[in-house]
């Protein structure tokens, strides 16, 4: 679906069009857990169907908000990373220990050349997974829109509302811990 | 450099980057084999990671679910579009019309009211004066006033004969006064002198009210 049918979509939805709602849906509705889903704490998944409803509740009921100034699909996936939070928040009382993001201390990875060229050569898949899962949130969230969305820095610090240098200090803290994670998952697998 | 490349790398791939950025780290990658090493592994990062967290084959949640919840909030999205509708331009000029005419409709009607009302208690005051007059044994002074003579004048000129009020004013404009019996002539007298006195003459009684 290109912009432009989004758009004009969601001019039908704010009229109170609900096959125009229900188009949107059948579209967007898988990006918008896929996002929910990895960027959530891995033990807190099985909410993402809930915040994927929420985000679309929202989506009706604030359809007249969207001014134009991003693409539809960065708005949408706005609503859902906002539903995302809120739903941490309520829930923090029970959230492991997330990295901090204003922290950015380098860490020493120990990963010289060769290991780095191993762990390219590797099939990290399963380790992956484990080690994306260790990160926290904002590391997450910063990855999957650079990766998934295809977002620049600045379009990354505009979306998660943060400063640039806030955007690259959680990649500079993300990667290392990633490449350690892997290091020690794939060594332990051999 | 390791650093620098970890937060430019994952720009480099997705073809984000400045020309001058994607320049200095095309330099850095070409001089260095741990630089090109870590290169690849950002490759094997983002190939890996587009694979496993893609949408594809991802189950949302069923849309029957959504709309039912939106139910409600449709019902209220049309409360809200009803009152937009009524709110528009055309719509509020409309109700400002109608609101200005019931107004007008019930001033009217209470003015016609208030209207029957004093004319009752005006009726009922007549009446009064006539009875009071007739309480009084005559003679009694009939005067009429020039036109554009004023309240005060009449009310001065009374004071000043010693003339008590009792009826008045008739349809023909007469008011009746009443002075002691042995005043009464040169009162008559001193009231058809004043420059406000059309007439002024001596009558058994006052008329009685109709």
């Amino acid at each position: 679906m290109t912009e432009n049918e989004s758009r004009q979509l969601l001019a039908r939805v704010a009229k109170g069009d609900q096959n125009a709602f229900a188009r949107l849906y059948r579209t967007y509705a898988s990006i918008v857990k896929a996002f929910v889903m990895h960027t959530l704490p891995p033990s807190f998944r099985i909410a993402s169907d809930d915040i994927v409803s929420e985000t679309f509740i929202s989506l009706w009921r604030s359809c007249t908000k969207f001014e134009g100034r991003s693409q539809f699909r960065t708005w949408l996936l706005g609503i859902a990373r906002f539903k995302t939070l809120e739903w941490l928040r309520s829930e923090r009382n029970k959230l492991p220990l997330a990295d901090s993001d204003e922290s950015v201390d380098e860490i020493d990875d120990g990963a010289d050349a060769d290991t780095v060229r191993w762990l390219a050569s590797k099939e990290i898949g399963q380790a992956l997974d484990q080690c994306l899962a260790k990160l926290g949130v904002e590391q997450r969230t910063t990855i999957y829109l650079v990766h998934l969305e295809g977002m620049g820095p600045s379009e990354v610090a505009a979306f998660m509302n943060v400063p640039l240098d806030t955007v690259k200090s959680r990649l500079r803290l993300a990667m290392p811990r990633l490449r350690v994670c892997l290091k020690q998952t794939l060594e332990l697998s051999r | 450099m390791k650093d620098d490349l970890d937060t430019t790398m994952p720009f480099y791939l997705n073809d984000t980057l400045r020309e001058d950025e994607r320049v200095v780290v095309e330099r850095e990658l070409a001089v260095s084999s741990e630089n090109s090493a870590l290169a690849d592994w950002h490759r094997v990062l983002r190939d890996e990671v587009r694979l496993r967290w893609s949408s594809h084959g991802m189950q949302p949640p069923p849309l029957d679910r959504v709309l039912r919840a939106i139910q409600p909030a449709s019902d209220h999205s049309s409360r809200v579009r009803i009152w937009s509708w009524i709110m528009t331009a055309g719509s509020a000029s409309r109700i400002a019309g109608v609101a200005a005419l019931l107004l007008i409709t019930v001033q009217g009607v209470w003015l016609g009211v208030m209207h029957r009302q004093i004319a009752g208690i005006e009726a009922r005051q007549s009446e009064y004066r006539s009875s009071v007059g007739n309480a009084e044994i005559g003679p009694f002074i009939r005067v009429n006033f020039r036109p554009g003579t004023k309240e005060i004048d009449i009310r001065m000129l009374f004071i000043g004969l010693g003339a008590t009020y009792v009826g008045g004013p008739s349809q023909l404009g007469d008011y009746y006064v009443f002075v002691p019996r042995d005043q009464i002539d040169r009162a008559a007298e001193q009231m058809r002198a004043s420059q406000y006195v059309a007439s002024a003459s001596l009558v058994a009684k006052v008329p009685a009210a109709r």
